[in-house]
């Protein structure tokens, strides 16, 4: 089943605007972690307030959360199967507490409270924030208020995570943390399907896709492999390779010739020393 | 972080009264005003009133684990108004058939009650601040405005919306730390920038505020929008019926300290209204 | 120009409950010209180390001597006007778009100037310069910082510092939330700035952005000093234990190493000269 489909999507912010999404389709399986990567005003992150139905609903085209189509009378319920996850740790951190930030989304949806406590223990305990239910944000690092956020979002049992830049604004220690976290959900959940918007190259290397956005376009969409080897084509939309592969690039400048194939450091280290 | 800031801030100990309910406190707080502000017939009374709860109030303050030089910081930021109050007492027109001259000066004529007056208005500031410093100092900020949606809950039913009412004020102190550190942050900045905000003209001094000011209000207004995103796709719906996860508990502790403290109130006011004095008879300064 | 920190300690919000100390008897000499990174985790007084740099805070212990300028809690001993000290250190806050205020590009950039005591004309020309050394051409001058993107608003932020003139920049985490083309601009303009004659300390968890810049690297932990040397030490250092994360060059040749290349770190800082360093050892 398609978690999210999106077709033909075209949105602007007010008429006559330029297109900030332009001409859209692409779709998220259910169980699939897709990278949506693009430089900064690529329209991506539009793109995850335009699916959650948070601009509205002008769009032009259509956006299917599991078969139902966004429109105003219908958003509700779809948002129900998403959990998003914003970038700025500190603007998205509700409560004044971390149990009192997990128990919003409960409360929301009129969970009754003998029920909330145990919830809370369990999200706050697969996020690894469960000795910290009465600490207030301020004494948190952003990693994890980060944490935070995402076990309030599993808390109300997505079937769809997006997550709207969720790094871009961590320490790279906050940043691991984050991404192990997600990893991990998805192995403990594999039909939870993830769409993660980001400029993280490193990240959208270990998803199942990738789609490359440019002035609210698609560039391209494929495996990652297919999609870095390129590493041209990425410059010029001002993105990186990862890693791996502009070392690759590196050495086949010098004429050391890496087979295409290799695609993770592990690899490429065990071919040099063959 | 400056010492002003730090006064009648929330301390997280655990006494007594920190784990009392906010509710309790509230109520008790305005029991123990009650019985600060009723008068009494005489200085002496008066005195003797205030001296035991000054009593009460000092076992409170130190059980509270709270600084004695915090006190008399705070009532030495009053030492202007006592000043004034003073003066006004002097001023006031007194009956010299009943009142007793002190001295005069320069023709005015000034009289013990003048002092009295003043001494008997400041230490009941003083008490008042008191309260009002243990009352904010062991209850954090949010449960008081839970125990505040509580009190107002009967407004629900003449339309007032007590519970967006809640989430305003929750939603406010919740960002108020994270608001400081903006504050802080921008300031530093600009000062990089050779701005100076402690010296100058008034002129250079309101520049300066602009520097601080803008950045602030636009920050401020990014913060919201993400706010209401984030809110609103976590399902808030400010007209939908939500549960409550936060919840105030009244315990055995709440219910003894309110009925003790209701009762004091309860004397000090049987005895302001029935005008109940044994001190009377001494005749002399008593009867003052 | 010389910087001297001199036993220096700092204790915030010293005799309350909320005291906690930042800095322990940290004791250094910074050379002018240098490229220096302070790194360490959150918490370790990296950022109170830098804010003493230009006065924003006054030692608790010690003191901080920036040329003829001295920051010490003595005050005796203490420099008293300190918009000299501020002019000579610019300092880069994390997220600096977050200080933009004025109407127009170029006045917000003038604005440090003018503090400064330029006049309105030299501060514009400083402004129209610095906006050029950071890539944002005339077109810029008259639109609002409001309206640009977030990688445009750092760079007028960025050229806000530079208009000053300084002779030591701070950077705080000076590549956050950029994208990577955004992020190889600024790198570059550090480099060249720093070419130039301007020393800059840098203050990031980023090792990779470490590594490919600085000429010195200052590890802080709890308050105190615990490595202090050239970049490439950096490959003998356990950084884990001080929560920061190898650099991706050297977290390769620690692989390659442990599959029985011989290949030193020395001199490699991003991917172009591990590369290089590769092709040598293959030989």
């Amino acid at each position: 089943m398609k978690a999210l489909s999106v077709n033909h999507l075209s949105f602007a912010y007010a008429e006559g605007d330029p297109l900030v999404i332009s001409d859209l389709s692409f779709d998220v399986e259910e169980g699939e972690y897709v990278s949506l990567i693009g430089h900064n005003g690529s329209g991506k992150s539009t793109l995850a307030k335009v699916v959650t139905g948070l601009l509205g609903f002008r769009f032009q085209g259509s956006v299917e959360v599991f078969g139902l189509s966004l429109s105003k009378s219908t958003v509700r319920e779809a948002r129900k199967n998403i959990g998003l996850v914003f970038q700025n740790p500190d603007n998205q951190f509700v409560g004044s507490t971390v149990e009192e930030d997990i128990a919003f989304g409960l409360e929301n949806h009129s969970v009754p409270r003998e029920k909330m406590q145990g919830i809370i223990d369990t999200f706050a305990k697969e996020v690894g924030m469960e000795a910290f239910l009465k600490k207030a944000p301020e004494g948190l690092s952003g990693g994890q208020k980060q944490r935070v956020a995402i076990a309030g979002v599993l808390a109300m049992n997505p079937r769809l995570l997006i997550l709207d830049e969720a790094t871009s604004m961590l320490d790279p220690s906050g940043k691991k943390e984050i991404l192990s976290l997600i990893h991990r959900l998805k192995k403990e959940n594999p039909s939870l399907a993830i769409l993660s918007i980001t400029h993280d190259v490193e990240e959208a290397a270990k998803s199942d896709k990738v789609i490359v956005l440019n002035a609210g376009k698609k560039i391209e969409e494929g495996k990652p492999v297919d999609v870095f080897k390129d590493q041209k084509a990425l410059e010029a939309i001002r993105l990186d390779a990862p890693f791996v592969y502009r070392l690759a690039n590196a050495l086949r400048e010098r004429g050391i010739d890496v087979p295409s194939d290799i695609v993770s450091e592990d690899a490429l280290a065990r071919w040099l020393c063959r | 972080m400056s010492t002003s800031f730090a006064m009648g801030r929330y301390v997280p100990y655990d006494t007594f009264i920190h784990r009392l309910d906010p509710r309790t406190k509230i109520l008790t707080l305005v029991l123990f005003m009650i019985a600060i502000f009723m008068g009494q017939a005489t200085y002496v009374m008066s005195f003797l009133v205030s001296g035991v709860i000054l009593v009460i109030a000092l076992a409170l303050y130190i059980h509270s684990r709270m600084k004695i030089k915090t006190l008399l910081k705070s009532i030495m930021t009053m030492w202007f108004m006592i000043l004034f109050l003073l003066i006004v007492y002097i001023f006031t027109p007194r009956d010299a058939s009943t009142s007793h001259l002190a001295f005069s000066l320069w023709g005015i004529d000034v009289y013990w009650e003048a002092f009295l007056d003043t001494a008997r208005i400041v230490l009941r500031l003083v008490l008042m601040v008191m309260f009002s410093l243990i009352l904010t100092a062991t209850t954090r900020p949010l449960d008081l405005t839970d125990a505040l949606e509580w009190y107002v809950y009967p407004l629900k039913f003449i339309g007032f919306p007590t519970h967006i009412f809640a989430m305003m004020l929750s939603l406010a102190l919740r960002f108020i730390p994270t608001i400081m550190d903006d504050v802080s942050r921008i300031m530093k900045a600009q000062t990089s920038r050779g701005v100076d905000y402690s010296h100058g003209s008034i002129v250079s001094k309101i520049k300066a505020m602009v520097s601080l000011i803008v950045p602030l209000f636009v920050q401020a207004l990014v913060r919201s929008d993400e706010l209401a995103n984030a809110m609103e796709s976590r399902g808030y719906d400010p007209n939908a019926k939500r549960t409550r996860y936060r919840k105030l508990s009244f315990h055995l502790g709440d219910l003894f300290s309110a009925v003790a403290v209701a009762a004091f109130a309860a004397l000090v006011m049987y005895i302001s209204i029935s005008g109940f004095d044994p001190f009377l008879a001494w005749g002399g300064i008593a009867t003052w | 120009m010389p910087i001297a920190y001199r036993n220096v300690s700092f204790v915030y919000s010293a005799g309350s409950p909320f005291e906690s100390a930042a800095l322990r008897g940290i004791d250094c000499a910074i050379e002018p010209g240098s490229f220096l990174a302070l790194v360490g985790r959150t918490g370790s007084g990296k950022s109170t180390m830098v804010q003493l740099l230009n006065a924003l805070l006054v030692p608790t212990e010690g003191e901080v001597v920036v040329d003829e300028y001295v920051n010490s809690p003595d005050k005796k001993r203490r420099t008293k006007k300190l918009k000299g000290l501020r002019k000579k250190v610019g300092y880069v806050f994390q997220f600096p778009e977050y200080q933009l205020f004025l109407d127009t590009v170029e006045k917000d950039v003038a604005y440090g100037p003018k503090n400064f005591g330029a006049t309105p004309e030299e501060a514009l020309k400083k402004a129209h310069e610095a906006l050029g050394k950071v890539g944002l051409d005339s077109s810029f001058y008259e639109r609002s910082p409001f309206a640009l993107s977030g990688g445009e608003k750092r760079k007028v932020a960025m050229a806000g510092i530079l208009a000053m003139e300084p002779d030591v920049l701070v950077l705080d985490e000076p590549t956050a939330g950029l994208d990577p083309e955004a992020s190889r601009e600024m790198i570059a303009l550090f480099k060249e700035i720093n070419a130039q004659g301007t020393t800059i300390v840098l203050v990031s968890h980023d090792m990779d952005l470490v590594l490919e810049c600085a000429t010195r690297l200052i590890v802080l932990e709890n308050g105190k000093i615990v490595k202090d040397g050239d970049p490439s030490s950096l490959f003998e250092v356990d950084l884990e234990s001080y929560a920061l994360e190898e650099p991706k060059v050297f977290a390769f040749v620690d692989a390659l190493r442990k599959l029985g290349m011989s290949i030193s770190p020395d001199g490699i800082s991003n991917v172009e000269t591990l590369a290089e360093k590769i092709k040598e050892a293959k030989k």
